[in-house]
C-alpha cells in the first residue's frame, strides 16, 4: 500500500475510525453535543494523531519490541499535553467546554492503534498521510454527530440560531441517549452508502 | 543484558525529551494561562456590579471603579460610586454542583441582602440542562432578590422577593447553586464582612 490517496480515503470512508472500526466513541458520544466542541476535538485529535505518527514512524526502529508501549504512550501524552497548554492559553472558552476530555485523547485507541498497526512499520510521509486519512475521518464523524446533535438539541449550529423561536429543543439530543441514537443512525446511514463486504 | 540497557536507556530518553519539551512550553505559556484566568475574573466582577467595559478597557475600567482588598486571606472586591459611597460588595462563592465544582462571583448591596449581580467562573455541568445557569435568564432574575432569610429556588413561578426559577430539567444543579449562594454568603458576612467591618466601610 504506496498509493497516498488510497491510505487516506481508507482511513477517511472505508476504514472509518468511528463508523466501521467503532473506535473512540467515548469521546464521540460525550463532546458532540456542539459543533464548535467537534470541530476543536477533531483538529486536537488531527495534531496529536499526524505528530505522533510521524515521530513514532522515525524512531519506530531503534526502540525495542518490549518497550512499544510506553514509548508510544509517552508520545501520545506529550503531545496532548501541549494541546491541552496551548487551548488553555490561547483558546480558553474551548478549554473550559472540552474540560477532561482532551486528556482523554491519550487513552484514544485511534491513536495508539494506528501507531501499533502502521506507523511503527511503515515509512514516516505513508504514516503520516495514514494518519491525516483517520484523523479526518475521525474529524468528520464528530462533525457529523455534533451537526445533527446540536440543530435538534439547541436549534443552533455554531451557536447561531438556525431554527425559527418556534423550534422545541429535544434535550435529550445534547444527552447521552441522544448521541447513542445518532451514532446508530449514522452508522445506518454510511453502510447504506458503502455497504460492507461479506466474507 | 545489552537487550535490557537498550530498553532502558530508549525509555529513559524518550522520557527526558518529553519532559524538556512540556517544562519548556508550561513556562512559556504559563504568564499567558494566569492571565486569561485574571481576565475572567475581572470580566466577572465588573459584570456583577453592573459597569460596562469592552475588551479594550477592561484592565482601566477595573482598576477605576474597584477596589481589591484581602480580608483574612479572601478577596473582596469594592465597587464605589462617584460620591465616593460604597455602592457594591463583590467577592467568590463556590461549591459542588451536580457533575463538579461551580465557582462564582456575586454582589450585593452593602446591606448584604440584596442580590445586584450573579456570575459564574466555571462549572461543569450538563450541557442544555444544568449549563444553562450561566445563561442570562437565569442570572439575571437574581438580579434585586433579597437574601431575607433565604434565596430559594422553586418550580412553577417564584413571586416572592427571595425567590427564582429553577431549571426545568436541573432540578439538583438548580438547588447546588441556591446552596452555594447562601453559604457563600452566610459564610462572609459571619467571617469576612462582619457588621463591624462593614461600619468601617461605609463612611469612606
Amino acid at each position: 500500500m504506496n498509493n497516498t490517496k488510497e491510505i487516506f480515503m481508507a482511513g477517511l470512508w472505508e476504514d472509518n475510525p468511528v463508523f466501521r472500526q467503532m473506535l473512540g466513541l467515548c469521546i464521540t458520544l460525550a463532546i458532540t453535543n456542539k459543533v464548535a466542541n467537534g470541530v476543536t476535538m477533531g483538529v486536537a485529535v488531527f495534531f496529536v494523531l499526524t505528530a505522533s505518527s510521524f515521530v513514532v514512524s522515525v524512531i519506530g526502529d531503534s526502540v525495542p519490541r518490549r518497550v512499544r508501549i510506553p514509548v508510544f504512550m509517552l508520545v501520545i501524552a506529550t503531545f496532548v499535553t501541549l494541546v491541552y497548554i496551548f487551548l488553555q492559553a490561547f483558546f480558553m472558552p474551548l478549554s473550559e467546554a472540552l474540560g477532561a476530555y482532551v486528556g482523554l485523547i491519550i487513552t484514544n485507541c485511534i491513536i495508539l492503534g494506528r501507531l501499533e498497526s502502521f506507523s511503527s512499520e511503515n515509512p514516516p510521509w505513508e504514516s503520516l498521510v495514514d494518519a491525516a486519512g483517520v484523523a479526518s475521518g475521525f474529524a468528520f464523524a464528530l462533525i457529523a454527530m455534533s451537526v445533527v446533535r446540536e440543530l435538534l438539541g439547541f436549534g443552533t449550529i455554531f451557536g447561531i440560531q438556525v431554527l425559527g423561536s418556534g423550534w422545541t429543543p429535544w434535550v435529550s439530543m445534547i444527552l447521552a441517549p441522544g448521541g447513542f441514537l445518532v451514532l446508530g443512525l449514522l452508522i445506518w446511514v454510511e453502510r447504506a452508502i458503502s455497504p460492507v463486504e461479506e466474507d | 543484558m545489552k537487550k535490557e540497557v537498550w530498553m532502558v536507556t530508549v525509555l529513559v530518553l524518550v522520557a527526558t525529551i518529553s519532559a524538556g519539551v512540556l517544562g519548556f512550553i508550561n513556562v512559556t505559556t504559563r504568564p499567558i494561562i494566569k492571565e486569561n484566568e485574571a481576565r475572567k475574573l475581572r470580566e466577572s466582577v465588573l459584570s456583577s456590579v453592573n459597569v460596562d467595559y469592552n475588551s479594550d478597557n477592561l484592565e482601566e475600567k477595573f482598576k477605576s471603579t474597584i477596589e481589591t482588598q484581602e480580608i483574612d486571606g479572601r478577596e473582596v472586591f469594592f465597587h464605589y460610586g462617584q460620591d465616593g459611597e460604597l455602592q457594591e460588595v463583590a467577592f467568590r462563592i463556590s461549591g459542588s454542583g451536580f457533575q463538579g465544582p461551580i465557582q462564582g462571583i456575586i454582589s450585593l448591596k452593602p446591606d448584604l441582602q440584596t442580590i445586584v449581580g450573579l456570575e459564574f467562573l466555571s462549572q461543569q455541568e450538563t450541557p442544555g440542562l444544568g449549563a444553562r445557569i450561566t445563561e442570562d435568564w437565569f442570572l439575571n432574575q437574581f438580579n434585586g432578590k433579597v437574601l431575607k432569610p433565604k434565596i430559594e429556588v422553586v418550580k412553577g413561578g417564584s413571586s416572592a422577593d427571595n425567590e427564582v426559577d429553577a431549571i426545568t430539567g436541573a432540578t439538583r444543579t438548580s438547588k447546588s447553586v441556591q446552596g452555594i449562594i447562601n453559604n457563600g454568603v452566610e459564610k462572609m458576612k459571619n467571617e469576612v464582612l462582619t457588621d463591624q467591618a462593614m461600619e468601617g466601610l461605609g463612611n469612606e
